[in-house]
């Protein structure tokens, strides 16, 4: 996907954590080529959201609010918005291999490693 | 025997004279049988020599008979009845002696002088024929006789076979008769029980059964009466001096020669070392198993420590470490209000942390039993006070109803449950709060009431262990999970009980029960200040 000059459309989802939502706000902030769309406490949110507000990159957490899992969201968001890249942003790391595997998941980022964020959706979209 | 030899003597000399034999002739007669009675009084090597001279004797006592009588026929019959004596003997020599004797007497004296032999005109006629028709009606006598002691033999040697084995068995071996009396008791039997044979024979074996054991032996006997056997039934027994041993019974009925049940007889093991070591090896097996228990709770409670770790420790860690990346690279761009937003987010994430190890410390004292009561009479109305003061911020709507009394508990543990209690009540529950408490017989019941979803039936069982969260709580709700299993723990320390009921019409009643204080209360301010001094 090639994105020119104009802002990448970020669409944050952490859990129902307002702090970590700010973390990843704040973490985007520092690059103008991000701003941040939308943000969800749940996968279910999430997905009627992403019909709307069209984002080319998805942070999402594993353990969210509501029934749904952050890997069970995955494959229906990426129906939802088929542009947008996911970076599963987790701090369960029980499930890396289940994340590596899932088709919808573009990649997967452990919480622990928050300064990577922003160069793995650089990666991801192809910015330089 | 030689006894029986001893009285022809003076028999003979009487029935000589009754005979109208002369004194002389009736005492020289006499005196043979006497000599013969002597010779086999005399301390004789061999049993054999007395055996064959008191045949001799008492053949000789017949032929006398016999000869005195005039060979009266019928005097005869008092050779066969010497015979049959001679077989107790149980020995072939005086038979032997005793056929030779009687077939040469009877042949000679005969033929010589047939009319003191016989009175009868055949056997005058025909002297060696009778003798010989004598001689084999005493041979036969004699096999029969010697079968009999043969027999009798075979008999005994099994007896005392069997004898000496019941008397060498290290088992009890006894016999009763119906009604439970000992009739013979065994060697086994007197180093078991410690009762000699004579002080038992006679008693009711009821003696060695432990008071609430006694019917046991009614029942064995009703059994032994039917005909029945009792087969290794494992039971108590006592000894004489009131050790109580473990033994295996057998009792097996005893019968005359008609088949009749006549007693019991019961072979008693001590079983008791057996019993010993089969209680130490369940015991060692129950150590095994709660060791095993043990090693598998604490694998749990470190696979649970480790998913507590990974998600409860690291999501406020991620956040601190979230914003210690990014505030450096967003510093001058970034609003003072912002900055103080980053500060107040990492202090919230940096409190949780704390809590949740100030927690899991909390929890791993309970458990391994270090934690400190400082017990004292705590004043009830003041305790709740100083508990609701510190969820003040939490808001209003708690009513209480305590009645003027102390407990006899930590003060820092009850604040710490009342605590739990009314947060978790504001939190999970609707208002109003309520929070009451009632004396019980020496005791103290404390409830604190909400009236919100109440706690879902199928978490109620295990809400007490640690770690335990309802299913589908969402993170919101979800606390440490160890909250409810300190306040728990706490309550067990200070000798109390927690439990929960369904409040009603709905919500939750969290309860504790801790003992009341007798005596003078002492506030927490006054122990407080005397720590100070």
């Amino acid at each position: 996907m090639s994105v020119d000059a104009v802002a990448v459309r970020v669409f944050a989802i952490v859990e129902d954590d307002a702090d970590s939502r700010m973390v990843v706000r704040t973490l985007f902030s520092e690059d103008p080529r991000f701003s941040v769309a939308a943000e969800a406490e749940s996968a279910e949110d999430a997905i009627v959201m992403a019909r709307t507000e069209e984002p080319d990159l998805i942070v999402l957490d594993h353990n969210l609010d509501g029934p749904l899992t952050g890997l069970e969201a995955a494959p229906l968001l990426k129906q939802e918005a088929p542009g947008a890249k996911i970076i599963l942003f987790t701090g369960d790391d029980e499930i890396r291999r289940k994340a590596l595997e899932e088709d919808s998941v573009d990649a997967y980022l452990p919480k622990s490693r928050p300064d990577e964020l922003v160069p793995t959706a650089c990666r991801l979209l192809g910015l330089h | 025997m030689l006894a029986i030899l001893w009285l022809h003597a003076p028999g003979l000399a009487i029935f000589g004279v009754v005979q109208g034999f002369s004194p002389a002739h009736s005492v020289f007669e006499a005196s043979i049988i006497a000599s013969f009675a002597l010779l086999a009084s005399l301390p004789w090597r061999s049993r054999k020599i007395p055996a064959g001279l008191v045949s001799a004797g008492l053949l000789t006592s017949s032929a006398v008979l016999v000869h005195m009588s005039g060979g009266f026929i019928e005097a005869h019959f008092h050779f066969f009845v010497m015979v049959v004596l001679l077989s107790l003997y149980e020995d072939w020599t005086p038979f032997l002696l005793a056929v030779a004797y009687v077939a040469i007497h009877h042949g000679l004296a005969g033929t010589l002088d047939p009319e003191s032999v016989y009175n009868h005109p055949n056997a005058i006629a025909d002297p060696w024929k009778w003798a010989a028709i004598h001689g084999f009606m005493i041979a036969g006598a004699g096999l029969a006789s010697i079968a009999a002691w043969k027999l009798n033999e075979e008999f005994r040697g099994r007896s005392r076979r069997l004898a000496a084995v019941v008397e060498s068995t290290d088992d009890a071996v006894l016999t009763t008769s119906l009604d439970g009396t000992v009739t013979s008791w065994n060697e086994g039997a007197v180093r078991m029980y410690g009762y000699a044979a004579e002080e038992i024979v006679g008693q009711s074996v009821t003696v060695l059964a432990p008071p609430d054991r006694r019917n046991e032996i009614d029942g064995f006997m009703k059994r032994i009466r039917a005909g029945d056997r009792v087969q290794s039934f494992e039971t108590v027994r006592l000894t004489k001096d009131g050790r109580a041993l473990h033994v295996s019974l057998t009792i097996s009925p005893l019968r005359d020669h008609e088949g009749r049940v006549t007693g019991a007889s019961t072979i008693a093991r001590d079983i008791t070392r057996r019993k010993e070591l089969e209680s130490a090896l369940r015991q060692y097996a129950d150590r095994l198993e709660t060791a095993n228990r043990k090693l598998e709770e604490s694998n749990q409670t470190l696979k649970d420590f480790v998913a507590i770790a990974s998600h409860d420790l690291r999501g406020p860690l991620s956040t601190i470490l979230g914003f210690v990346t990014a505030i450096p690279r967003t510093w001058d761009s970034t609003s003072d209000e912002q900055k103080r937003e980053f500060i107040a987010a990492i202090e919230r994430a940096a409190r949780r942390i704390a809590r949740l190890v100030e927690d899991l410390l909390t929890v791993s004292r309970i458990e391994s039993g270090q934690v400190t009561v400082h017990k004292e009479a705590v004043d009830l109305q003041r305790a709740v006070h100083e508990a609701l003061g510190r969820t003040a911020d939490l808001g209003n709507g708690i009513q209480t109803r305590i009645p003027a009394a102390s407990v006899h508990a930590d003060p820092d543990h009850l604040e710490r449950i009342l605590t739990n209690y009314v947060t978790n009540a504001l939190k999970y529950g609707e208002r109003p709060v309520e929070v009451e408490a009632r004396e019980d017989d020496g005791w103290i019941e404390i409830r604190v009431r909400d009236h919100g979803r109440g706690v879902p039936e199928d978490f109620v069982p295990r809400m007490w262990e640690k770690f335990a969260r309802p299913d589908g709580s969402t993170d919101r709700e979800k606390g440490t999970g160890l909250g409810l299993s300190i306040v728990a723990g706490l309550a067990r320390a200070n000798g109390g009980t927690t439990w929960y009921e369904p409040n009603h019409p709905r919500g939750s009643c969290f309860c504790l029960r801790l003992p009341r204080a007798n005596g003078s209360t002492r506030t927490r301010s006054t122990r407080e200040e005397s720590h100070v001094r």
